[in-house]
């Protein structure tokens, strides 16, 4: 009698753990693995941030009211690859100034201003630099490294992420691509 | 009707847990407003270097470490508790930087779980032992009139048994002892 009294709880509570362990299987199996907010690694699709800070080179610049396409490049003059990726740049900004349809702005990642404008003077580039607003731009961006461009489209939406270097001939085919999208 | 002894102890259980819940919540709750430093500090414990992955944002000193706790001192400062700051960064680079796992949703299973089960264990634990006693030994009439019995024929036989005693033959062990009679 007493053995059949405590088999029963021991069973009762092996059904229980195993109905929890089971439901909580079912969780983790069907669950969005991306978690609950978009991160910018998904700001693909979506609108982009506006982008903050100083203007330390060019003219200011309202990336939300601009009607072309824009690179907006994330940099650092101690950055190898940026400093590779910047004739590419340059000659893209070229160009697209005269046909009108496409520019590029950067945004220094954790730079003294001054030793980026000194830096474009040596290496030219007539574009729009905006200081690292103490990274918060980054931030918004989901930047975690340099060199790293957004493509946005004149819609205002982030078409492409392109982390490292860019090329000219690179910038083109997207823009071409995506020209023929509804982006 | 419980002994005095049983009484004893369930008074010190009593005041043993009132003790441990006091100190616990003196302690939860005796904390004082931190400082917008330490929580600042507090939180970039909690979060991973976007950049290196395997330290937090506290110990990092890289360009996204030090945007991502710029934008934390920010929120804090705007009033944000300290789980939408945490949402805040994780919507920027992903809920994976969060090295803690959030206290709400799905993952503050994670944190109510182990509390759960310990209830539970704790519980089981009291059911299925909570009528335990150590294993002890009473001293029955019968007991006491053997020990007369062997006693007396000890002392009218001179240490013989003639047979003539119904009683059984005492141990020696039971007679000599005095603390026979102690449970």
């Amino acid at each position: 009698m007493t053995a059949r009294r405590r088999t029963r709880p021991t069973l009762i509570a092996a059904v229980v753990v195993g109905a929890v362990v089971a439901l909580l299987v079912v969780l983790l199996a069907t669950r969005d693995p991306s978690g609950d907010k978009p991160s910018s690694a998904n700001l693909v699709g979506q609108r982009a941030p506006a982008v903050g800070g100083d203007v330390i080179l060019g003219q200011t610049f309202d990336l939300g009211a601009s009607d072309r396409w824009v690179v907006v490049n994330f940099f650092a003059t101690w950055c190898v690859p940026c400093i590779k990726e910047h004739p590419e740049l340059r000659s893209f900004s070229v160009a697209h100034e005269e046909t009108g349809d496409a520019r590029v702005i950067s945004v220094v990642y954790d730079q003294d201003p001054d030793v980026v404008r000194e830096w474009f003077e040596r290496n030219g580039g007539d574009w729009t630099v905006f200081d690292s607003d103490e990274g918060r731009t980054a931030f918004e961006w989901g930047v975690t490294g340099v060199p790293e461009s957004y493509l946005v489209a004149p819609t205002g939406v982030v078409v492409e992420r392109i982390v490292g270097g860019v090329t000219q001939p690179y910038l083109d085919q997207l823009i071409e691509a995506y020209s023929g999208s509804d982006s | 009707m419980t002994s005095p002894a049983a009484s004893r102890r369930k008074v010190l259980w009593g005041l043993l847990a009132m003790v441990v819940v006091g100190a616990l919540t003196f302690g939860t709750l005796n904390q004082g407003e931190p400082s917008e430093g330490a929580r600042a500090r507090a939180l970039e414990e909690t979060i991973r270097c976007p950049q290196c992955r395997s330290q937090s944002v506290a110990q990092s000193d890289t360009p996204s470490a030090r945007g991502v706790s710029t934008v934390i001192r920010d929120q804090i400062a705007a009033g944000r508790t300290d789980e939408e700051i945490r949402d805040f960064v994780a919507s920027s680079y992903g809920r994976e930087v969060l090295l803690e796992p959030s206290g709400s949703g799905f993952s503050g299973l994670v944190w109510a779980l182990p509390v759960v089960m310990i209830v539970v264990a704790v519980a089981g634990l009291v059911y299925r032992f909570g009528d335990w006693r150590p294993a002890t030994t009473s001293v029955t009439a019968a007991d006491r009139s053997l020990v007369a019995a062997a006693l007396n024929a000890q002392d009218g036989g001179g240490g013989s048994n003639d047979g003539t005693n119904d009683a059984p033959e005492a141990d020696d062990s039971m007679a000599a002892d005095p603390d026979a009679d102690r449970v």
